[in-house]
């Protein structure tokens, strides 16, 4: 589709026409535009009266945050125990325990670990991430 | 609509403290800002409220505008995006912004032409008011990239950069923009 540019012809158009539209809309007669000077002066007063802007932790910065990501990887810890405990519980007594067929984390560089503790009954999951790792020591 | 160079350098003096370029943009672009959030809204109280924002908005996020846009598209970028975000507020308060048809757009002066008689003065009077209800009832999306397509005259790749679309789908919001209103004028014969 060919893109043409906006002409803005006052030639008489039929009303609802595009070029009709594009007269109307492009008129400024019937805006009221307020003074631009008085204006100014109120934007002025109000940046004047407003308290300093405080800072606000974006997504994308906080996802830069060893902070974030420790965060995450515990609500995805918390998750998973909190359903398998639910899980566990609705269970009827004697039934086999719950099994974990797998678990996804969508962090990048995590790994997990599923431990079934027979003795209390209940499937433990443990999650590291890259940034709780620590750091490899040389030998030799 | 085209900005030149100088703008740019005024957004990046405004964006170090400089007020007085801050001026030179308001000054420069003060009426086409108000003339898109009018257009917008319809009343020109909210209009004013509105447009007062967009630029107390402008002067706090100015430093983050690095110049590897034209300041125009960035510019029409913070109004697009607070007109949307007044719209998408006014459906919780229906009677901030947008108030029932019947009402907003009667305070819109209106201006007979010098020679019309009472009857043709009348006659215009309700086509303007069936257009601005049609506006009204377009899709604040669509709204917006009618007007920036016809009040700016912003290309469909300006309009895309500016309300963070693609231009196929600027195109759409054009052609259901404008289908729409036409619908609503049909019957209408000037």
């Amino acid at each position: 589709m060919k893109e043409e540019p906006p002409n803005h012809s006052s030639a008489k158009t039929a009303p609802g026409s595009e070029a009709w539209i594009r007269d109307r809309l492009a008129s400024t007669d019937d805006i009221p535009i307020p003074d631009r000077e008085e204006q100014l002066e109120t934007v002025k007063r109000r940046l004047q009266q407003e308290p300093e802007a405080r800072p606000v932790l974006r997504f994308p910065r906080l996802a830069q945050s060893p902070f974030y990501w420790k965060a995450a990887a515990g609500m995805a810890v918390l998750l998973c125990v909190g359903w398998l405990l639910v899980s566990w519980g609705n269970r009827s007594v004697g039934a086999p325990a719950g099994r974990v067929l797998w678990v996804e984390t969508h962090l990048p560089d995590s790994s997990t670990m599923v431990y079934e503790a027979e003795e209390v009954g209940m499937t433990v999951i443990w999650m590291v991430t890259d940034s709780e790792e620590e750091p490899a020591h040389e030998s030799g | 609509m085209q900005s030149s160079d100088s703008d740019q350098a005024l957004a990046l003096r405004a964006g170090q403290g400089d007020e007085k370029a801050f001026d030179a943009l308001f000054r420069k672009y003060h009426d086409r800002v108000y003339a898109v959030v009018y257009r917008f809204t319809g009343r020109a109280d909210e209009a004013e409220e509105l447009s007062q924002q967009v630029w107390i908005k402008l002067w706090k996020n100015v430093k983050t505008y690095r110049g590897d846009s034209k300041f125009f598209t960035w510019l029409y970028r913070v109004v697009t995006f607070h007109c949307l975000d007044a719209a998408r507020k006014s459906k919780r308060q229906p009677d901030w912004v947008f108030p029932d048809a019947e009402d907003s757009w009667d305070r819109v002066p209106f201006q007979p032409g010098p020679v019309d008689s009472p009857d043709q003065v009348l006659h215009r009077k309700e086509i303007m008011d069936r257009f601005h209800r049609a506006l009204e009832q377009l899709k604040p999306v669509h709204k917006m990239a009618l007007l920036l397509r016809e009040i700016e005259g912003l290309t469909y790749d300006e309009i895309a950069e500016t309300m963070n679309c693609r231009r196929g789908t600027v195109m759409s919001r054009l052609h259901y923009a404008r289908q729409s209103i036409q619908t609503a004028m049909k019957d209408v014969k000037e």
